[in-house]
């Protein structure tokens, strides 16, 4: 038999691995089985922390717009900008999740997402914005498909009202 | 959700996590975990199609990480190589500066696909020598029929 060979220079393919969601919730169930929910709630605060640092920076000087720039990029590197939508309020950014990428690329492999995986968000935002001056909730989300709702809003408007 | 495409220091800083709760020992542990339980495509294609499973495999995680690498399947000889010349995951790693990679980030690569070609009497052969330039090769010998 001939002998076969393939060879890839980096820049011939996308870089969009989505198995790498199936992985990654694999971790996930491994942090809850070994060390409960908070557990998991510590790793992504960590991982927050250092990887998102200049997320968070970009938030601290950019606000609201910067929150929406970096869900862009997100859904954007996912090819999958079709699912996210935001809405604008006096200093209030409401980001829609018609589904979440992640999510539904596990369904389609058989893999059922952990029940901690909108700490992915959750916790992710959270940790981004709390030395900044934008508060973060979650107010929605849907387990089956990922689809969410989340409410930025500037902390001097305590964003209560918003809610 | 956290990007597919932000995985890699999500697991490298998952390792870390690991050995500052429980040790090296953790990490280990995790990566038989892995072994175990994330990687039922490759050992599902080396079943079907023996030493041409691992090219199959390969064909499609290697172009969807864009890696730059070489691969060999000699059917003949029973064996298949990977020359990684630049790794998507290491490289990444070493261009992020805020954020420190795991110490022994590679070795899961080791671990993980050993151990799930071991067992169905394959050799693997992994050079870990110039991972610090985010290269590596590997050599998958099937083992000759009966």
């Amino acid at each position: 038999m001939p002998i076969q060979t393939m060879t890839r220079k980096a820049a011939d393919n996308v870089y969009l691995h989505r198995d790498f969601h199936n992985i990654f919730n694999l971790g996930l169930n491994y942090l809850m089985t070994h060390y409960g929910a908070a557990g998991v709630e510590e790793y992504l605060v960590e991982f927050a922390h250092h990887f998102y640092a200049p997320v968070a920076e970009k938030v601290s000087q950019g606000g609201l717009q910067a929150v929406r720039d970096a869900f862009t990029d997100t859904y954007r590197a996912e090819d999958a900008l079709a699912a996210l939508s935001f809405t604008e309020e006096e200093n209030a950014l409401f980001v829609h999740i018609a589904q979440c990428p992640a999510v539904t690329h596990m369904r389609r492999s058989g893999v059922t997402p952990c029940p901690c995986y909108s700490m992915t968000s959750s916790v992710v935002w959270q940790t981004i914005c709390e030395s900044t001056e934008i508060g973060y909730v979650l107010l929605a989300y849907d387990a089956e498909t990922g689809k969410a709702e989340h409410l930025f809003f500037q902390k001097s408007t305590k964003g209560e009202s918003l809610k | 959700m956290i990007s597919c495409t932000e995985f890699i220091p999500a697991y490298s800083e998952l390792f870390t996590f690991l050995e500052k709760k429980d040790g090296p020992e953790a990490v280990s542990e995790y990566w038989e975990h892995i072994a175990a339980n994330g990687l039922p495509e490759l050992e599902s294609l080396v079943k079907q199609f023996g030493i041409a499973g691992c090219y199959k495999y390969w064909s499609h995680t290697l172009n969807e990480e864009a890696a730059d690498f070489t691969m060999t399947l000699d059917e003949d000889n029973r064996v298949f190589t990977i020359d990684m010349h630049y790794c998507p995951s290491k490289g990444r790693l070493l261009q992020f500066k805020h954020i420190t990679p795991y110490h022994n980030y590679c070795k899961h690569c080791d671990i993980l696909y050993r151990r799930v070609l071991e067992p169905l009497g394959y050799t693997y052969e992994y050079d870990m020598t110039r991972t610090g330039q985010a290269q590596c090769s590997c050599k998958i010998t099937q083992p000759k029929a009966e």
